[in-house]
């Protein structure tokens, strides 16, 4: 499904039905943006410049060749089914003659018990098995167990059932617990995952208390994610409860938020045509250029990085295709998957970083040249990737980085997966490395969120491959690499971040 | 069985054989290259006697069947089309049975052509200020019946590369004909500069840049993003905001960024550098 959705070029896959939200942030993160949403609340995504499948033409056979194989394989199998008959037919009557006689084969009683009486029986003590871990066990006689069971209600989104492992207090209610979970939740992990995996390490307390530190592995349609859940629980009667997490409101200052956005809708300009034609929208094809473009080896494996900016007056979408030309002749075509903004505002920009094969591969089938493919679209959706952005801190250590943000929401719509795309430099403003990293919680509007990113940093084990020409066509094309942009009071040379985070709503932002 | 294999092989013999077909070329008697609408033509073709002989003419477009008269050998051939018809080649087809013979004709109103409509392509559709002001402009006439103009001294399709204003407009390569329109829009901003004002009913100061423009003095597109960074003790904050007007704005308050460095920038273009006062 993944190599589907993030190489959609590949398949000509040009539009997807989802019914699962658990798909939204793979769908969004490799450039699908959503249309409509039909009445039967089937969200339908679409990508832009797909190519439409050129027809297969069917081979030509002679008439003969038909004949051939649409008699000889039905006719042989027909063949195989008489001359079998008359074998058996044959063989029967050679060694039993033209009278059949009944035998009556004699079974002992014990083959009898164990052959029959033995399966019902297993199944039955497996139904009644199945039948008192659903009816009878007790789902909170133990720390562990409430805990895992509670997980369990979340994960199916069963939040009343998940409301009865908390201790009940008066201000404690149903409502309250629904309450404070919309206001505080959202997000990849409460909204868009399912739980993988659980385990739970106990601390006991006295007074028939516990704390229990829960590790979770959640399976996200973008990797997995961990996390850790620090919950105490009281034993009241033979039960086990878990007592309410304190609640603290974050109020913002303002009371209520305004927004000035410029929207843009593709009027287009269709021809009223029956005549056979693809090509029917007479809509210009947007500007856009690369600032720069390089080829990277590490020790293990070949990237491609670099900046795309949008040199249009109108929002755009983009389609990045690198082709692998071989110098046996042969090619392979890669794109970035989530490494990369597909969808920019008007004089917008973007990083890209596009995986390649291993080194050894590329060893056995050295290189010739690199084509690199943009094709651009005029966009109306989706090109609003966040609001306003503070980076506190970055520390480095020997091989990682630890950025520390502030990102603030101030958009009239919650940032549902707060996102950001870091591009990583090096003394000579080269792109060597991009990251798509993610927040688990959503950020409301007026909110803020404090976030917390390490990546793996590039080291200067990674080299610069000039050797190898890379060729760029912008919508079929040619064109060079337009110089780089400088960014304006940079205190943090070695990284650049751009938003990129995912509105859930379905408002024409997005 | 030897007999039965002889009959079935003489069976299929007899179902292989044919009519001889008279394949000899019919010879040209009269014959004209060009038929002219209202006019018509004449073909006489000799061709061998007793023999049945079916004749068509096809253009780009459409068959027509036609009637002919053989008389002592002599095969006529009378064309009379249409009053107007798509002008170009065509083939008058001689069939005789399996076998065709081509000729190459040429068809040709023969009416005072009036009611020219104009068509002009023109190529990039959209010109941005930053790019080269040329355009390629296609241009050709049809008439009702979608025949080219032609002239002995032009080609069929003439191009001409047309040399544009650099200032933004959307204009009609065909007037009253909205298809055609190829809009020149502005380019990169020439230059960016932020001023800082009190709003005192808010109590927040207003960063505001100048009405931004391209170097030809175009208003810069509404949306186009602009990115004000905010710069304080290592601390670096990006607002993403839109213009409008050419206009882009944030508003903040003072306490919370005093004695920072404002700046903005869209793309390639920098702005000047703002300190809040503390």
């Amino acid at each position: 499904m993944q190599d589907f959705l993030s190489n959609a070029e590949k398949y000509n896959l040009k539009y997807i039905y989802s019914n699962d939200r658990y798909y939204d942030p793979l769908l969004y993160y490799n450039g699908w943006t959503r249309t409509i949403r039909l009445e039967n609340g089937i969200v339908v995504w679409e990508k832009g410049n797909i190519t439409s499948i050129q027809p297969i033409q069917p081979k030509q056979i002679s008439k003969p060749m038909k004949l051939a194989w649409g008699i000889i394989p039905m006719a042989s199998l027909v063949f195989c089914f008489i001359l079998t008959a008359c074998y058996m037919y044959a063989y029967r009557k050679n060694i039993y003659g033209d009278y059949e006689e009944l035998y009556i084969i004699e079974v002992k009683k014990f083959q009898f018990y164990t052959s029959v009486i033995l399966p019902i029986s297993a199944l039955s003590i497996f139904s009644m098995y199945m039948m008192h871990e659903l009816l009878f066990v007790k789902k909170q006689d133990s720390p562990a167990t409430t805990v895992h069971n509670y997980f369990n209600e979340l994960d199916f989104q069963n939040f009343d059932k998940a409301f009865s492992y908390f201790k009940k207090t008066p201000v404690f209610s149903l409502e309250q617990y629904m309450l404070e979970k919309s206001v505080n939740e959202g997000g990849i992990l409460p909204t868009y995952a399912k739980l993988d995996s659980i385990h739970t390490s106990i601390h006991s307390e006295p007074d028939n208390r516990a704390t229990v530190y829960t590790y979770t592995r959640w399976k996200t349609s973008l990797g997995s994610k961990n996390q850790l859940d620090t919950l105490v629980l009281e034993k009241d009667g033979s039960k086990w409860y878990i007592l309410p997490p304190s609640f603290q409101p974050e109020i913002p200052e303002e009371q209520v938020l305004s927004n000035t956005m410029v929207v843009f809708k593709k009027i287009g300009k269709r021809v009223i045509s029956s005549f056979p034609t693809v090509k029917d929208d007479r809509i210009t094809k947007s500007f856009a250029a690369f600032t720069q473009s390089q080829l990277w080896s590490d020790e293990n494996h070949k990237y491609l990085t670099g900046e795309i900016i949008n040199a249009d007056d109108t929002p755009i979408n983009l389609a990045l295709r690198a082709k692998i030309v071989f110098q046996n002749g042969t090619f392979k075509d890669y794109f970035p998957a989530t490494k990369m903004i597909y969808n920019l505002p008007p004089k917008g920009k973007t990083f890209y970083q596009i995986d390649l094969d291993s080194n050894t591969h590329f060893y056995r089938n050295p290189i010739d040249h690199i084509e690199l493919y943009l094709e651009t679209d005029i966009s109306e959706r989706g090109y609003i990737h966040g609001s306003e952005l503070q980076i506190n801190y970055i520390k480095e250590t020997s091989d990682s980085m630890n950025i520390n943000l502030t990102m603030e929401n101030k958009i009239t719509f919650d940032l549902n997966i707060p996102g950001i795309l870091v591009a990583q430099k090096n003394e000579y403003d080269q792109i060597t490395g991009v990251d798509l990293l993610l927040h688990d919680n959503a950020i409301r509007s007026g909110y803020n969120r404090n976030c917390n990113f390490q990546i793996a940093k590039n080291t200067s084990q990674i080299k610069l491959d000039e050797l190898i020409p890379i060729n760029i066509f912008i919508n079929g094309t040619p064109r060079a690499v337009k110089d780089s942009i400088e960014s304006i009071l940079e205190p943090y040379p070695q990284i650049s971040i751009l938003q990129h985070s995912f509105i859930g709503n379905e408002f024409y932002l997005q | 069985m030897k007999k039965l294999f002889i009959y079935i092989l003489l069976l299929i013999m007899v179902s292989g054989c044919k009519k001889k077909v008279d394949s000899t070329e019919p010879v040209i008697v009269a014959f004209q290259d060009t038929i002219f609408s209202n006019i018509g033509g004449k073909y006489i073709f000799k061709v061998s006697p007793r023999t049945q002989w079916t004749t068509r003419i096809q253009t780009f477009r459409q068959t027509y069947e036609l009637k002919n008269n053989i008389l002592d050998s002599e095969m006529s051939i009378r064309v009379r089309l249409e009053d107007k018809f798509n002008e170009g080649d065509a083939t008058l087809i001689l069939s005789n049975g399996s076998h065709n013979y081509f000729y190459k004709l040429y068809l040709k109103n023969n009416y005072q052509k009036t009611n020219w409509k104009k068509f002009d392509f023109r190529s990039p559709k959209t010109v941005n200020t930053d790019s080269v002001l040329q355009h390629q402009s296609l241009l050709f006439y049809l008439d009702t019946l979608q025949n080219i103009l032609m002239s002995d001294t032009q080609p069929y399709f003439p191009t001409q590369t047309v040399q544009l204003s650099p200032q933004t407009n959307k204009i009609q390569a065909i007037a009253n004909q909205a298809l055609t329109t190829y809009y020149i829009t502005p380019g990169s901003p020439a230059n960016i500069y932020l001023s800082m004002t009190y709003n005192e009913e808010n109590n927040t100061h207003e960063i505001k840049s100048n009405v931004i423009m391209d170097k030809y003095k175009n208003v810069i597109a509404d949306g186009t993003e602009v990115i004000f960074t905010m710069s304080k003790n290592g601390k670096i904050k990006t607002i993403s905001t839109q213009t409008r007007g050419g206009v882009a704005m944030i508003e903040m308050a003072l306490s919370e960024y005093e004695g920072c460095e404002i700046g903005a920038s869209i793309l390639f273009t920098k702005s000047n550098l703002l300190k809040t006062a503390i």
